[in-house]
C-alpha cells in the first residue's frame, strides 16, 4: 500500500488540529483523565492525526478508496 | 425501460451503509455506557451497605456490653452519638427500639424525614435497592439482636459519585469509539459501494448488450433513443435535431445458417457487425436488435448521408466473407428513417425504416429511404390491429351480399358475401383496410370460422322465408390451411340445415398457389361436402392452367380488369373468349365480375357468359337491404340490359 497523499488541505489542517489538542490533552492532563489506558488511547488517536497532518495521507481513506483532494 | 438507468444511478448504497455504521456504533456505545455506569453503581452501592452493616454490628456490640441495668437513655444516647459522629458524615439516623422503648439519633436530618424514612423501611423487603425520598437517596442496614432491633439510615452520594468516577472515562472512550465506528463505517460503506457498482455496470452491460457480437441491444437503443428525441425533459437526456434510423437485414443470413449451422451464422453475424463498426463513427451507432438485423441510430445525419452511409453499408456485405472455407456474401437490405421528418418517436422511427427495409428487400434494390408521408399511418395500423380481437368478439365484422345475375333472364342467381368492418370510431371500413392485417395476426382462421358461421346462419334465414339464394364465401388459402375447415363446414351446414349447394367458397388464384397438394386435398374434402367451389379473379393471378385442371373447380370468376375496358381492349376480349371456352371445356360455370354498362353486359352475353355481377346490377348491400331485393317481383333485373 503505497503511501500517497490523499487528504485536501482543509481536511489535513482540520486532523492536525485534532492531533495537536488531543495529543497535548493526553500528555500533559494524565490528572484529569485519571486513566493509563485511555491516556494511552488518547495518544495513539491524536498520533494517527499528526501522521495525518504531516504525510497528508489517511490509511483509512486510503482502504476505503476515498480521496478527498479531488473535491 | 428506465430500468437500467436506475440500477447505473442508484448511489444510495453508501450513505445508508455509514449511517447504519454509526447508527450501530451509537448504540453499541449506550450500551457500553449504561452498562457500566450501572456496574460501578451496584458495586459502589454495595460497598457503602457493607459499611453500614459494619457500623450496625458495631452499635449491637456496644448495646450487648452493657449491662442491663445500665440500659438507659443517656447510656444509648451516648453509643449512638459516639459511632454516627465518627464513622459517618453524611445526613444519617439510628433507632434502637425494644418492644417497651425506642432511642433515635439524628445526623443532620429532621424527625419528620426520620419517621418517613423509619415508615418506609418497615415496608421495605430488601435493603438492596435504595429509597427514594424528596430528592435524596437514602441506604438502611437493619439488624436484631436479642430485644433490640438497630435500623440505621444514612443518605447516599453513591450515584453522584459514581457518575463523576466514570464520566469522564466513558466520555473519552466513547469519542474514540465513535471515531473507529466513522471510520470502519467509511471503509466499509466504500467498499461494499464499489462492489455493489462494480456488479450494477456489468449488469447493465449485459442488459444492453448482445453476447454475441458484443454490440449494444434493443433495450439499449430504445432507452438511447427516449433520450435523444424530442425535448430534453431530465438530466440524462441529450437530444438532437434530427438524425437517421437505419434498419440493416442482411439478406443471405438464414440460407448460411441452414447450410453451414449455426456456428457459422455466428461467424457471420460477427464479421458483418465488425465491418459495419468500421463504417460508422460516434455518435452513430451500431445495435444488434436479433436474428440478422441490426439498427444504425445517426444523429445529425441528413437523408443524404445516410444514403451515402447505406451504399457503403451495403457494398461491405457484400463483398465476400470466409466461412469453413467457402466465400459468403450476406448482402443486406437497409431502411432508412428521418427525424423529425417522418416520424418523430421511438416506435415511428423503428416502423419507417421497417417498411422501407422491406420496401428495400422486395426491389432487391439495397437500400430505400421511407417514403410515405403520413407519419400517422402506421399509428392507425397498429391501432387497428390491436381491435382486431375485439372486433371479432363483438361482431363488428358484418357481411354485405352483392348479387350475381343471370344475363339471360335477370334473375338473381347467387350472392357473394363480402365483409365489412363496421369500426366503432372508423366508420364502415371496406375488406382492403383490414383483410391484410387479419391475414398476418394468427387469427385468420378464426375469421374464416367466423364468416362461414355468419353466411350459413345468414342462408338459414333467407331458407326459411323461402329465399333460396346460394352464397359465396371468399376464404384466403390460409383458411384452407386450417386441418378442421372441411368439418367445421359440415358441422355448420348441418346446424343449420342447409343444403351444400347453398354455399360457396371462392378463392383467389393466384393465393391458391401456395401448397397446392395440401390445399387440393383440402379442397377435394370440402367438395366432397357438396360444396361448390369457384376461382376467383380468374386470369390475374400467377398460376398455371394446370392447376386448373387439378383443383377441378365449379365456378371460374373472371376479374374485373377484363371486364372494365371490355368495349375498347381487344385483347381482354379475347381473353375473355377464352376463359368462355375454358370453362365450357372444363363443365364449369363462368362469371364475368365488375360489369358496370349495359354494353359491356350484352357483349358478356354474346360471348356465351351466362352470369356477372357489378355494379350495373347492385352494390354490395347489407343483408335487409338484399332481403328486399329477393322479394321483389323476379326477375329483379330483366329490364337493366
Amino acid at each position: 500500500m503505497a503511501i500517497t497523499s490523499n487528504l485536501n488541505p482543509l481536511d489535513r489542517s482540520i486532523r492536525g488540529v485534532i492531533g495537536i489538542c488531543i495529543t497535548a490533552f493526553a500528555l500533559f492532563n494524565g490528572d484529569l483523565i485519571g486513566d493509563v489506558f485511555i491516556e494511552v488511547l488518547l495518544g495513539i488517536f491524536g498520533l494517527l492525526n499528526l501522521i495525518s497532518l504531516f504525510s497528508g495521507w489517511c490509511p483509512v481513506y486510503q482502504l476505503a478508496g476515498i480521496d478527498t483532494r479531488k473535491h | 425501460m428506465q430500468q437500467i438507468a436506475k440500477i447505473k444511478q442508484d448511489k444510495s448504497v453508501r450513505p445508508r451503509l455509514i449511517w447504519a455504521c454509526l447508527c450501530v456504533a451509537l448504540l453499541v456505545s449506550a450500551i457500553y455506557v449504561t452498562v457500566s455506569y450501572r456496574l460501578t453503581a451496584d458495586i459502589t452501592v454495595r460497598s457503602e451497605l457493607k459499611a453500614m452493616g459494619n457500623i450496625t454490628s458495631l452499635v449491637s456490640n456496644e448495646l450487648s456490653q452493657l449491662k442491663s441495668q445500665a440500659i438507659d437513655a443517656e447510656n444509648v444516647d451516648t453509643i449512638l452519638s459516639e459511632i454516627l459522629l465518627s464513622a459517618v458524615n453524611s445526613p444519617a439516623f439510628i433507632t434502637v427500639s425494644t418492644p417497651q422503648q425506642q432511642w433515635h439519633k439524628n445526623l443532620l436530618i429532621s424527625s419528620s424525614e426520620r419517621s418517613t424514612l423509619l415508615q418506609i423501611v418497615a415496608e421495605a423487603e430488601d435493603n438492596a435497592e435504595p429509597i427514594e425520598v424528596e430528592d435524596n437517596t437514602f441506604l438502611w442496614q437493619q439488624r436484631s439482636i436479642g430485644q433490640y432491633q438497630i435500623t440505621f439510615v444514612q443518605q447516599t452520594q453513591a450515584l453522584d459519585v459514581t457518575l463523576e468516577f466514570v464520566a469522564k472515562r466513558l466520555l473519552i472512550t466513547s469519542i474514540i469509539v465513535f471515531w473507529i465506528a466513522v471510520w470502519l463505517a467509511l471503509t466499509l460503506a466504500s467498499l461494499i459501494a464499489r462492489r455493489a457498482e462494480q456488479v450494477n455496470e456489468s449488469l447493465a452491460y449485459i442488459a444492453t448488450h448482445d453476447s454475441l457480437t458484443g454490440l449494444p441491444n434493443r433495450l439499449y437503443l430504445i432507452e438511447l433513443l427516449e433520450n435523444s428525441l424530442g425535448p430534453a425533459t431530465d438530466d440524462t437526456d441529450t437530444p438532437v435535431d434530427e438524425g437517421c434510423l437505419l434498419i440493416v437485414d442482411l439478406d443471405r443470413f438464414k440460407e448460411v445458417n441452414d447450410s453451414f449451422g449455426y456456428a457459422a451464422g455466428d461467424t457471420l453475424l460477427r464479421e458483418v457487425a465488425r465491418r459495419v463498426s468500421g463504417l460508422i463513427s460516434a455518435p452513430a451507432q451500431l445495435i444488434r436488435t436479433g436474428g440478422d438485423e441490426f439498427i444504425i441510430w445517426a444523429p445529425d445525419y441528413t437523408i443524404e448521408r445516410a444514403k451515402t452511409l447505406s451504399l457503403e453499408i451495403v457494398n461491405c456485405c457484400n463483398s465476400p466473407i470466409l466461412i469453413n472455407g467457402l466465400t459468403v456474401n450476406s448482402g443486406a437490405s437497409i431502411g432508412i428513417s428521418h427525424y423529425p421528418s417522418q416520424a418523430n418517436d421511438t416506435a415511428g422511427l423503428i416502423v419507417c425504416a421497417d417498411t422501407a427495409m422491406h420496401k428495400a428487400k422486395a426491389m432487391r434494390s439495397g437500400w430505400q429511404v421511407y417514403d410515405n408521408k403520413k407519419i400517422a399511418d402506421y399509428k392507425d395500423i397498429l391501432q387497428l390491429r390491436a381491435e382486431l380481437s375485439d372486433a371479432l368478439a363483438q361482431q363488428q365484422i358484418i357481411l354485405y351480399y352483392q348479387p350475381k345475375v343471370d344475363l339471360a333472364t335477370g334473375e338473381i342467381t347467387g350472392a357473394e358475401a363480402l365483409c365489412r368492418w363496421q369500426h366503432p370510431r372508423l366508420g364502415l371500413l371496406g375488406p382492403g383496410e383490414f383483410i391484410d392485417l387479419i391475414e398476418h395476426s394468427g387469427k385468420v382462421q378464426e375469421f374464416g370460422r367466423y364468416i362461414i358461421a355468419t353466411a350459413a346462419a345468414q342462408a338459414e334465414q333467407w331458407h326459411s322465408e323461402g329465399l333460396l339464394v346460394p352464397i359465396a364465401i371468399n376464404l384466403s388459402p390460409y383458411n384452407l390451411l386450417d386441418p378442421g375447415l372441411a368439418d367445421f363446414i359440415g358441422e355448420t351446414l348441418q346446424r343449420h340445415n342447409i343444403p351444400p349447394q347453398f354455399i360457396e367458397i371462392e378463392l383467389t388464384e393466384n393465393e391458391t398457389c401456395i401448397n397446392i397438394d395440401y390445399i387440393q386435398s383440402a379442397l377435394a374434402q370440402i367438395r366432397k361436402l357438396g360444396v361448390s367451389l369457384a376461382i376467383d379473379d380468374f386470369g390475374t393471378g400467377m398460376s398455371s392452367l394446370a392447376y386448373l385442371s387439378e383443383l377441378r373447380v365449379n365456378v371460374l370468376k373472371i376479374d374485373r380488369t377484363f371486364i372494365c375496358d371490355l368495349t375498347t381492349n381487344q385483347g381482354h376480349r379475347a381473353i375473355i373468349a377464352a376463359a368462355v371456352t375454358l370453362s365450357q371445356s372444363f363443365g364449369c360455370d363462368m362469371v364475368a365480375e365488375g360489369v358496370e354498362t349495359q354494353e359491356q353486359a350484352r357483349m358478356l352475353y354474346d360471348m356465351g357468359c351466362r352470369a356477372a355481377q357489378g355494379f350495373l346490377f347492385a352494390r354490395p348491400m347489407p343483408a335487409e337491404a338484399f332481403h328486399d331485393l329477393l322479394t321483389q317481383q323476379q326477375p329483379q333485373f330483366s329490364n337493366t340490359f
